[in-house]
C-alpha cells in the first residue's frame, strides 16, 4: 500500500488519497452495519453439511499443502529421502518434453512434483461433462492455479489444474500404487482406494497438471477427465 | 467441525484467532446468508466458502472482535451467496449486481447520509462497487488478495476495482 499520499482518484477537480478513500470507506462500512440486528438466531449445522465439509476438506488440505510444501524438486527429494526413505522415480518420457515430473512414494502417500522450463499461464479449464446432479459450488482461480468443486446427489468431485513450474507438489494419500491411465492421449495415473478416486495427468506441451478427486467411480471420473476443455466454465 | 478448519492452520495464534472468528460470527454468517439464500443447504455452502476464505486472511485480521472484522465477514459471506446464486442461475459476472438486488430486495442496508461528500458518494454506489472499494481501501487488501478472498481471477478483481473507481468518479462529478 505504498504511495498513500498520492492521488488514488481524481474527480470533480479534487484529488483523493488512499487515506481519504480509507476513511470514507470506513464510514460507509459503518453505515452498512447499522441494519444488522443485535440479537441473531442461533445457527445450526446439518449432519450433511458437516459431512460435506469433511469431504471438501481433503481438497483444501492438498491445496494448502501444495503451497507450503518444499519449493524445489531437489529439496522435496532430499527431504523425503532423509525423512521417509522414499522411493523416487522420474518420468523418463517426460524428460524430453517441456514438463518433467517426479514421484516419491512414502508410507501412506505418493507425492508428485513438476518442473517446466517454459511454464506460462495456467489459463482456465472446466469439465464439459459431469454426471447428472453435480453442479459447481466453489471455484478458485489464481495465478497458476485453478480449482472447481462440484457437488450434488451425495457426491463430490474436485477438479484442479496448476502450472508445473516447480513451485508446488501434489500428494495422493493412501497405500494404492495406482494404475496407468490415458486421458485424451495424455499420460496419467489413477488411484482408487476406500471409495475415493484420485486421477492425475499432465499436458506436457502446456506444462499444466490436472487432477480430479472424487467419491464417484473410476470410469465416471475418467469420462469427466476426457471432457476437460480450455475456457470459461459452462456447467456452473 | 471447527477442528477441520483449524487443522488447515499452522500456528496456535492463527488457530486462536480463527476460533474467535468462528464463535463470534457463525450466527451472523448464517443470518447474512439467509438474506440471500432460502435453502439451508445453500446457506451452509456459502458459509463454508466464507470460512475457507477467512482461513486465507486470518493473519491479516488484527482484532477479530472489531467492527472492521465484522464488516469483512459480512462482506465475504454476501459475496459467496451472490457467487452461488450466479452459478445456479448460469449468469455471468456482470449480472452479479442484478442478482444481488433481486435476492436481497428490500434489504439493502445502506441508508441515510453523512457529512462527508465522499462517503455519501460511496454510499450511493452499487453494492458490488462499494464492497470492492471497502475491501481495497478500508481493509487494505491488494487486488490479488481480494481475488483470493472472493475466489475470482486477479484480472477480474482488478477490473471490478477499476470499474468501482470509475463509478465513484462519475457520482462525484455528477454531484459537483
Amino acid at each position: 500500500m505504498s504511495g498513500k499520499g498520492a492521488a488514488e482518484l481524481t474527480a470533480a477537480g479534487k484529488n483523493y488519497t488512499f487515506s481519504d478513500l480509507a476513511l470514507a470507506c470506513e464510514a460507509a462500512a459503518a453505515a452498512a452495519a447499522t441494519d444488522l440486528p443485535d440479537i441473531l438466531p442461533a445457527a445450526s449445522v446439518s449432519e450433511e453439511f458437516a459431512a460435506g465439509v469433511r469431504r471438501m476438506h481433503s481438497a483444501y488440505r492438498r491445496k494448502l499443502l501444495r503451497a507450503k510444501i518444499l519449493h524445489t524438486a531437489a529439496g522435496i527429494a532430499l527431504a523425503l529421502l532423509f525423512t521417509f526413505s522414499a522411493v523416487i522415480t522420474a518420468n523418463a518420457n517426460a524428460r524430453e518434453a517441456f514438463l518433467t515430473w517426479w514421484t516419491a512414494t512414502v508410507p501412506g502417500s505418493t507425492a508428485y512434483w513438476f518442473e517446466s522450463e517454459d511454464a506460462g499461464d495456467a489459463g482456465r479449464y472446466a469439465l464439459d461433462w459431469l454426471p447428472e446432479g453435480l453442479n459447481a459450488v466453489q471455484r478458485t482461480q489464481s495465478e497458476g492455479f485453478g480449482s472447481i468443486a462440484y457437488k450434488g446427489g451425495g457426491h463430490i468431485l474436485v477438479f484442479e489444474y496448476f502450472l508445473g513450474d516447480g513451485s508446488g507438489a501434489y500428494q495422493v494419500f493412501g497405500t494404492s500404487e495406482g494404475v496407468p491411465a490415458e486421458i485424451g492421449g495424455l499420460a496419467g495415473r489413477l488411484y482408487a482406494e476406500d471409495g475415493r478416486v484420485n486421477l492425475i495427468w499432465a499436458d506436457e506441451t502446456k506444462g499444466i497438471v490436472f487432477t480430479i478427486s472424487s467419491d464417484l467411480d473410476a470410469q465416471t471420473v475418467l469420462r469427466a477427465a476426457e471432457s476437460v476443455r480450455e475456457g470459461g466454465p459452462e456447467r456452473e | 467441525m471447527l477442528q477441520l478448519y483449524l487443522s488447515l492452520l499452522d500456528t496456535q495464534a492463527e488457530k486462536d484467532k480463527f476460533i474467535t472468528l468462528y464463535e463470534s460470527y457463525r450466527d451472523l454468517m448464517f443470518y447474512v446468508a439467509g438474506c440471500y439464500l432460502s435453502s439451508d443447504a445453500d446457506k451452509e455452502i456459502a458459509v463454508d466458502g466464507a470460512l475457507h476464505a477467512l482461513l486465507g486472511v486470518v493473519n491479516s485480521i488484527d482484532d477479530p472482535s472489531s467492527a472492521k472484522t465484522k464488516n469483512l465477514v459480512c462482506l465475504i459471506v454476501k459475496r459467496k451467496c451472490i457467487d452461488l446464486l450466479r452459478r445456479k442461475s448460469g449468469t455471468v459476472e456482470e449480472d452479479w449486481e442484478a442478482i444481488a438486488e433481486q435476492a436481497a430486495s428490500g434489504t439493502d442496508p445502506v441508508q441515510g447520509s453523512s457529512e462527508n461528500s465522499l462517503t455519501d458518494a460511496i454510499l450511493s454506489m452499487s453494492e458490488t462497487g462499494r464492497e470492492f472499494l471497502i475491501l481495497r481501501y478500508y481493509h487494505g487488501y491488494t487486488t490479488a488478495e481480494i481475488a483470493g478472498l472472493l475466489g475470482i481471477g486477479r484480472d477480474a478483481a482488478r477490473k471490478r476495482l477499476e470499474r468501482a473507481k470509475a463509478e465513484l468518479k462519475g457520482i462525484l462529478e455528477a454531484d459537483r
